[in-house]
């Protein structure tokens, strides 16, 4: 067996670029042409929908604090209302002999 | 004259496409085609192909509004169809999906055939091509998904260390310093196919 010199190495490396090059004339179906173009339209259509997504949640998002802040207003000024509307109602049936009667009555 | 006329059509739809007409991509996939297959057959196994392709031509379409339109359109392509097989590779790798056929003695015999053979007469007959490929195959299996990409297009294509740079968007003196160590690599990769028991 011969040492592998730079000419031998040459000569090997000579070969590979030939059939390096021949690989080019591998015969492959043309359909990949047409699955591109399906692709692209089908991402296309999807980028709207994820857009018109994005956009929605992103708007819905934004919405999200002020109506946790809503929340807790309406929470707080409920609280504090129907306080008030007890302590105004029993005030009110107190105050009216007639009705004061007719809880009376109820009361026995 | 009609280089120019290339240019200016080319542009022409590659902004009918970045302003939304995906059907004009259509004449840039029959122009272009054929260049980016035969890229792609040169870098990547026969069954990939397919994918491959595909994979570059979206790639090519997704950056396509990134073309500044000052370079060659055609190089930029090669770029972007160079870079998808070379991570077709690093992902075949983290997988390990590399496929690795035995050394015989037909190999090694072709081998030894070849070193002395400047003629390249061990290609004539269709089972020396057989064994030549399968023979690079191996040695390509045992390189790194960078070296590999270095072999393929400084020492088996011919481009030079600035091409293969521009191609991979690597630097020029990583592309120089990695193709000088590599054929030592490939060197003491065929030994070891001659040694081989």
């Amino acid at each position: 067996m011969e040492p592998m010199g730079e000419k031998e190495f040459n000569n090997i490396i000579n070969a590979f670029k030939a059939v390096h090059k021949e690989k080019e004339s591998l015969e492959v179906s043309s359909n990949w042409q047409t699955n591109v173009m399906r692709t692209i339209r089908k991402n296309t259509i999807d980028q709207y929908q994820t857009a018109f997504f994005d956009i929605f949640q992103q708007f819905v998002w934004k919405i999200v604090p002020v109506s946790c802040a809503l929340l807790l207003l309406l929470c707080f000024l409920m609280t504090q209302n129907s306080g008030l509307s007890d302590y105004e109602m029993a005030k009110l049936f107190i105050n009216d002999p007639s009705d004061l009667s007719f809880i009376s009555l109820y009361n026995g | 004259m009609t280089n120019e006329s290339t240019i200016t059509s080319d542009s022409e739809i590659i902004n009918q496409v970045i302003n939304g007409e995906i059907n004009a991509f259509e004449s840039l996939l029959k122009k272009y085609g054929d260049f980016v297959l035969r890229i792609v057959k040169r870098h990547i196994p026969g069954n990939e192909i397919d994918d491959i392709t595909q994979n570059a031509f979206l790639r090519i379409y997704q950056s396509l509004a990134m073309y500044k339109g000052t370079g060659d359109f055609r190089s930029w392509i090669s770029s972007i169809t160079v870079r998808t097989c070379y991570d077709y590779w690093r992902k075949a790798y983290k997988s390990r999906e590399i496929p690795m056929n035995a050394i015989t003695e037909k190999h090694q015999k072709w081998l030894e055939q070849t070193m002395s053979d400047e003629s390249m007469r061990s290609l004539k007959d269709k089972g020396g091509k057989r064994e030549a490929t399968e023979l690079l195959e191996w040695a390509l299996g045992r390189l790194s998904p960078e070296d590999r990409m270095v072999i393929e297009l400084v020492y088996l294509e011919g481009y030079s260390g600035k091409e293969t740079a521009e191609l991979l968007g690597w630097s020029v003196s990583n592309v120089k310093v990695r193709s000088f160590r590599l054929k030592r690599k490939l060197k003491s990769i065929l030994k070891t196919a001659l040694n081989k028991k």
